[in-house]
């Protein structure tokens, strides 16, 4: 016996980014950003009778093109990860030494492009990619004093002396 | 050339550096919480929001440390442990303290073994040390002592619950007055055994001028009564404390206690007054149930007792 069998394409989304590039990717990849997800949902737009070229391209106002490009390959990547329990991550101890080595190497790119990443991450609710940006951004932090932060952050020093002075004393046994 | 090169380098350096103040809060919060203690610190001391943040982000994981008594072996692998280098025989001083940590919601966050507290607390940060005096064991000592003075201690709130039957009053204030000084101090004197569990006036007067937010917690009997209005009337008067609460739970008498009041002419207080005079010192005394509450303002600050509708207020 043959028995019919029904191919399936998987169900297209489309996003838009900030600067007007539509993105058409799998319903299974984007839907560990929350954010797309509950629009998703919300939208109705899972149903299965409407083509993906008849579908409204879901606006994505903070992320640009190149931004959103990397966030759907990382999706792409992690598409077969397990769901993450966020009350077991909360539980977990926080370490900065347990980046998967793809995402070391994705996420090895100049500032400006992590930082776009991470706001990214951020609306988008992307809480394993956030969590892998913000690891990275912790191992730049790690290991240096104030001055070598501000200067590799660019944060400008805005307390008083008295403030300087009073946190100096505060942060001694840091100076061990 | 090669100067210009390493300018137009420097340059392009520059540009690509991260703006960390740009991202929002719960990111940078998210970012701190990532770090171990000694670099939250140093990067809350770069700047205003960071150094807000840092300390809004301690405590996340555990709010409360307390130490409850002696009967489980803990803190042996702290020998190698950096802070505790300073102190003198550290690999005996924890042994038999029984340590918990507790969340925001007073539930106990679990530890793969006690044996990684030391660094479990130096992930962490915790911001109450909550410890009962229930053994005269110089070590329980030492172990509130040393949590006390940890680093991850962020030195909220410091409550220290004592039982006149198994420390020695002496002793127990000699140790209370060695601690750190924390923003706010909660002290119980349970017992009942007369004025032996009320404060000492010596060591209430200390108190009183190093804390911004004291209570003391004592059982009130006959005996006490003239000690307990002794330390009223001081701490009316002292200099350091913004606000000092002392609460006592009335045996028996609340009418003669009230009247005994009256007598030590203390000022008429009530709601408006502390409305219409709010940098003056105030002081009422509630009574609810079998409680006395009394409560000392100094500064514009409104007593939290006006938000327990006491049954009763005496003048």
């Amino acid at each position: 016996f043959l028995f019919p069998i029904k191919m399936t394409s998987p169900r297209m989304i489309k996003l838009t980014s900030n600067d007007d590039k539509t993105f058409e990717v799998e319903r299974d990849v984007i839907k560990q950003s929350v954010t797309v997800n509950t629009l998703i949902t919300d939208l109705n737009m899972d149903d299965e009778d409407v083509s993906v070229e008849n579908q409204m391209a879901i606006p994505l106002p903070n992320v640009d093109a190149a931004t959103l490009e990397m966030v759907i390959t990382w999706c792409k990547q992690h598409r077969e990860d397990p769901p993450r329990n966020e009350e077991e991550e909360e539980k977990k101890e926080k370490r900065t030494d347990d980046i998967p080595e793809w995402d070391k190497t994705f996420l090895d790119v100049e500032q400006s492009v992590l930082f776009a990443l991470i706001l990214a991450a951020n609306y988008m609710d992307i809480k394993g990619l956030l969590d892998n940006c913000c690891k990275t951004v912790a191992n730049m932090i790690k290991g240096k004093t104030p001055d070598e932060i501000r200067k590799h952050f660019n944060i400008k020093n805005d307390f008083t002396p008295e403030e300087e002075e009073q946190i100096r004393k505060e942060n001694a046994w840091c100076e061990d | 050339m090669a100067t210009s090169a390493k300018r137009q380098r420097m340059e392009v350096e520059e540009e690509d550096k991260m703006e960390l103040l740009y991202f929002p809060n719960e990111v940078l919060s998210e970012i701190i919480r990532r770090l171990p203690v000694k670099d939250r610190v140093l990067l809350g001391s770069t700047c205003n929001r960071l150094y807000e943040l840092e300390k809004k982000t301690r405590g996340r994981n555990i709010d409360v440390v307390r130490i409850e008594g002696f009967s489980i072996s803990v803190f042996s692998a702290l020998i190698g442990d950096r802070h505790l280098r300073r102190t003198k025989d550290s690999s005996k001083l924890f042994n038999n303290a029984h340590i918990s940590c507790l969340d925001a919601t007073g539930i106990c966050v679990p530890m793969q073994n006690t044996q990684n507290l030391p660094s479990f607390l130096e992930s962490s940060m915790f911001g109450v040390l909550k410890a009962r005096l229930i053994s005269s064991d110089p070590k329980l000592r030492s172990t509130i002592s040393w949590l006390a003075n940890s680093p991850s201690f962020t030195r909220d709130a410091l409550h220290l619950t004592w039982s006149p039957s198994n420390l020695e009053k002496r002793e127990y204030e000699k140790f209370l007055l060695s601690l750190p000084i924390t923003r706010s101090l909660r002290l119980s004197y349970t017992g009942i055994n007369g004025h032996k569990s009320a404060p000492s006036v010596d060591t209430i007067l200390q108190l009183v001028t190093r804390y911004q937010d004291l209570m003391v917690y004592t059982p009130t009997t006959e005996e006490t009564k003239p000690m307990l209005h002794e330390i009223f009337k001081m701490v009316q008067y002292s200099p350091g404390s913004k606000r000092v609460r002392l609460e006592c739970v009335l045996s028996h008498d609340i009418e003669d206690f009230g009247k005994v009041k009256l007598e030590r002419d203390y000022e008429r207080v009530n709601y408006n007054c502390i409305r219409h005079r709010p940098t003056g010192t105030v002081m009422i005394f509630g009574l609810y149930d079998n409680h006395c509450l009394v409560t000392i303002c100094k500064g514009a600050a409104i007593p939290e007792c006006l938000y327990l509708q006491p049954l009763y207020f005496c003048y």
